[in-house]
């Protein structure tokens, strides 16, 4: 199980949305990470068949991402999707499940199973627009697994879920992919970090990291620090480093009326007198790469 | 001997737990479930055509009968006309309803993609409307006094002129605006069946004109319906 993309390029006009991204996704869940605007909706969308690239091609076991094979072998998850009104949560699973070309018979038993994982058995009967948005959202999960696909694109998947919901998802998600090529995108680092076997990091256009959470994190290594500071010194030092963490430093008569500063330094040489390096984690990586100083 | 047989098979199986399950769901998982046909995939689709499409044709050769049991003919075929642009779009709204409802994305990643549904719901809704229109133009034609051709071309022009500058406005402008440029389209051509009268051999020329825009427009509907689509991705 392969999925390939060869120098995948989109680019619009003047700019170039997702440049030259070549990429093998074996079985296993990959988090992208990027900042808004970075191209990594219109990256998924090309993988999924509903951008064509500018430049490039995604192809799965060999199979062309524009054919209908490859569709077949997909379940897609956008960033924000609608429903037709008069849709329950039934309707809308059984008219994904046709146009997914699910026969009726398998269509019920797959939405049953769906809607019991997803914990919407209860409100299968209601209609869509009742529902709130972490509902929505795990109707949204429920559609994209209709088809037991072998590729799974997830945007933003746990946008609008409360923290239980979001662990069930991830435990969710953790079982998929174990069978499947996983690819779901997230500003919520610790999704990433709590279920992602594999982590892409991009920026303007590029995947510019690659690879294993701790084989990724080594780039950070040695240059996270905490300080405990006064307010003037913690507001010089948030001009010059980005900062992952401030806070009262603590109830001691020490730090009495001081703040605590996580940062990252742009090399291993601390950021002040009393700075120490602590373990490093996905939010400190994920400001070293779009954080910005409070200039 | 067949009796002892049976005994111990009975007795083994009280006398041993069987093994549970192993890989069970990964077993299950890895098999391929039969897949619909694509005309099991169209049919399906009518479950999804909204009741609107067919209570428009209902009630049109309802009408279209009722009219004729208690108004006779007379100026009743310019009333059937001026309705029809009104049927044309409900139509065109149900084709393109993933537009309006944000469901092109979902539709566009499925196995039957957004061209496939476009397709099957023009095809659903052709069905449907062809038989209307063919009801309503066989009892209009009993006493009217008109020939067949005449009568087709009287009726049908106003619905022609909708269908064809609706899908010409939806080809080009993938947005839920463009929705209200076919009501408005629609309304136009109802007001001008109604209040204007052209020269037969004219509209004759029209209709010809507009039969061939509305074929032209379907197909450029269906071909570019996932790249078109993709230009409203970019927004």
């Amino acid at each position: 199980m392969e999925l390939i993309l060869d120098r995948l390029t989109k680019q619009y006009k003047n700019k170039i949305a997702v440049d030259k991204v070549s990429l093998t996704l074996g079985q296993g869940v990959y988090g992208l990470l990027g900042a808004n605007g970075a191209g990594k909706t219109t990256l998924m969308r090309m993988m999924c068949g509903l951008l064509d690239p500018t430049g490039g091609e995604v192809k799965f076991n060999g199979i062309d991402v524009s054919r209908a094979e490859y569709r077949d072998a997909l379940g897609y998850m956008p960033q924000h999707f609608g429903y037709y009104p008069e849709f329950t949560a039934t309707s809308f699973l059984h008219y994904m499940a046709s146009l997914k070309g699910l026969t009726k018979q398998r269509s019920k038993e797959k939405t049953a199973e769906l809607l019991e994982t997803v914990s919407l058995s209860e409100v299968a009967k209601k209609k869509i627009k009742t529902f709130s948005g972490g509902m929505k959202q795990r109707l949204g999960i429920a559609q994209s697994l209709l088809n037991n696909p072998k590729i799974l694109i997830l945007d933003e998947p746990t946008a609008g879920l409360d923290p239980k919901e979001r662990i069930k998802f991830r435990n969710l998600i953790s079982r998929l992919g174990a069978d499947r090529i996983v690819l779901l995108s997230t500003h919520i680092v610790s999704d990433i970090e709590n279920i992602a076997k594999f982590v892409l990091v991009m920026k303007d256009g590029q995947i510019i990291q690659n690879g294993g959470v701790d084989e990724i994190l080594t780039d950070i290594r040695g240059k996270v620090f905490e300080c405990v500071v006064d307010d003037a010194q913690a507001a010089e030092l948030s001009q010059k480093f980005p900062v992952v963490n401030i806070r009262a430093a603590g109830p001691s008569e020490e730090h009495a009326g001081k703040t605590l500063l996580r940062l990252i330094a742009s090399d291993n040489n601390p950021p002040c007198e009393n700075a120490e390096t602590v373990p490093e984690n996905l939010d400190d990586l994920y400001m070293y790469y779009f954080g910005e100083r409070n200039e | 001997m067949k009796h002892d047989n049976r005994s111990i098979k009975k007795h083994l199986k009280t006398a041993f737990d069987p093994p549970a399950p192993m890989k069970k769901d990964a077993f299950l998982a890895s098999l391929n479930y039969p897949r619909t046909t694509y005309f099991g995939f169209v049919a399906a689709q009518v479950r999804y055509i909204r009741k609107r499409i067919w209570c428009a044709s209902f009630l049109l050769v309802g009408l279209v009968l009722a009219g004729l049991a208690y108004l006779g003919h007379g100026n009743f075929i310019w009333i059937v006309s001026a309705f029809l642009p009104l049927v044309a779009l409900a139509g065109i709204m149900e084709v393109a309803k993933s537009l309006s409802y944000n469901m092109a994305e979902l539709e566009m990643s499925c196995k039957y993609s957004l061209s496939d549904i476009v397709l099957a719901r023009l095809g659903i809704i052709g069905a449907v409307n062809a038989v209307a229109f063919i009801v309503i133009t066989a009892a209009l034609l009993r006493g009217s006094g008109m020939g067949l051709i005449p009568l087709i071309v009287q009726l049908f022009t106003p619905y022609l002129l909708t269908t064809t500058l609706s899908l010409f406005s939806l080809n080009r402008f993938r947005m839920r605006g463009t929705l209200y440029v076919c009501a408005g389209v629609s309304c136009l051509a109802s007001a001008l069946s109604a209040g204007i009268h052209i020269n037969e051999t004219v509209l004759m020329g029209l209709f010809a004109l507009l039969l061939l825009g509305t074929a032209r427009e379907i197909i450029k509907l269906i071909r570019t319906e996932d790249g078109i689509w993709n230009l409203s991705l970019t927004a």
